[in-house]
């Protein structure tokens, strides 16, 4: 399993394993999508939408607002008495709501990730620490395919 | 997801928590190293994608499972040489474990909890927090981590001193 047989064999196995994986459950999930909904929209009338912290907000009126979700705009009505700030714009969301053949989605749960931003910039500053480190540490022998440490440093 | 550097602090207490799991093979240099990289691969893998590529949310978000851990470790573990191959595997593999284990924490609105196990239909969270609230730990970890690294902390400042003197 760790030896250098076939060793090319099993990078392409990963690989293409790893591609199946995805498009398994590209094809086989059973969630139901924003652009399903808008496809056909009387289809999917007042079905719920789980739409993950991937939407974000692009404007806030006093009932609604419109968020951009996997490249697919739509109003969203604001139900009850909950309310969305307007410093929310530009922020991400994840939204449970309900879609209507009308062309909107009426909310039913909600949380605005204020923070996202900051945390993927913190997350891309230790990943790239870790990866300079890691280079400072092996080398990549293009001839071998191989990562090869330099100086043992932890 | 809690954001990386907090990932990255928990491996380092682990670190000192568990020293003997970090010191089971002496044929690999830098095994904290493979660790941390492994600790953050599975969001580099299976959320950085989707946040460059949203439509492809459910092709990528299988590479933050067991099972794409699993692969994605051997796969990375096949580029190193022979005779590290194995240890590189189970400390990259128990890394990105560790990340998934940690991930568990967090809550999202539609509690539905997170498919660790994928392809076995099994969702699981504690729900403490949302993703980002762990931001709010993240300064005590940072002090926490030099406290438990003070000495490597204060060599470099040391170091950094003495140089800056000449």
């Amino acid at each position: 399993m760790f030896s250098d047989k076939f060793r090319v064999l099993k990078i392409f196995s990963c690989i293409l394993l790893l591609i199946i994986m995805g498009l398994w459950n590209l094809n086989n999930s059973v969630e139901i999508k924003l652009s399903d909904c808008l496809a056909d929209p009387a289809a999917y009338n007042l079905t719920e939408l789980k739409i993950a912290n991937d939407a974000v907000i692009l404007n806030v009126k006093y009932n609604s607002f419109t968020i951009l979700s996997r490249g697919n705009t739509i109003p969203v009505k604001i139900t009850g008495n909950q309310r969305i700030n307007e410093s929310a714009v530009g922020r991400y969301i994840s939204l449970a709501a309900v879609y209507h053949k009308e062309g909107y989605l009426e909310m039913k749960k909600y949380h605005v990730h204020y923070f996202r931003r900051i945390k993927m910039l913190v997350s891309v500053i230790i990943a790239a620490i870790i990866s300079i480190i890691f280079l400072l540490n092996y080398r990549f022998d293009f001839k071998k395919l191989v990562f090869e440490e330099k100086k043992c440093r932890t | 997801m809690p954001d990386l550097m907090t990932h990255t602090c928990l491996g380092l207490i682990l670190k000192k928590i568990k020293p003997d799991f970090f010191q089971r093979t002496d044929r690999l240099g830098g095994i904290l190293l493979i660790f941390l990289l492994g600790n953050i691969l599975p969001d580099v893998s299976g959320r950085v994608p989707i946040i460059i590529f949203p439509k492809g949310a459910l092709f990528f978000s299988v590479y933050h499972t067991l099972a794409g851990a699993l692969i994605i470790a051997y796969l990375i573990s096949v580029f190193f040489e022979r005779t590290i191959r194995k240890p590189v595997f189970f400390i990259l593999f128990a890394g990105m474990t560790f990340h998934m284990v940690t991930d568990l924490i967090q809550k999202d609105i539609f509690g539905d909890g997170y498919k660790i196990f994928y392809p076995i239909n099994i969702s699981i969270d504690f729900g403490f927090l949302w993703p980002e609230d762990t931001l709010f730990f993240l300064p005590f970890l940072l002090i926490a981590v030099g406290v438990l690294y003070r000495e490597i902390v204060l060599e470099k400042v040391r170091n950094y001193f003495i140089r800056s003197d000449k």
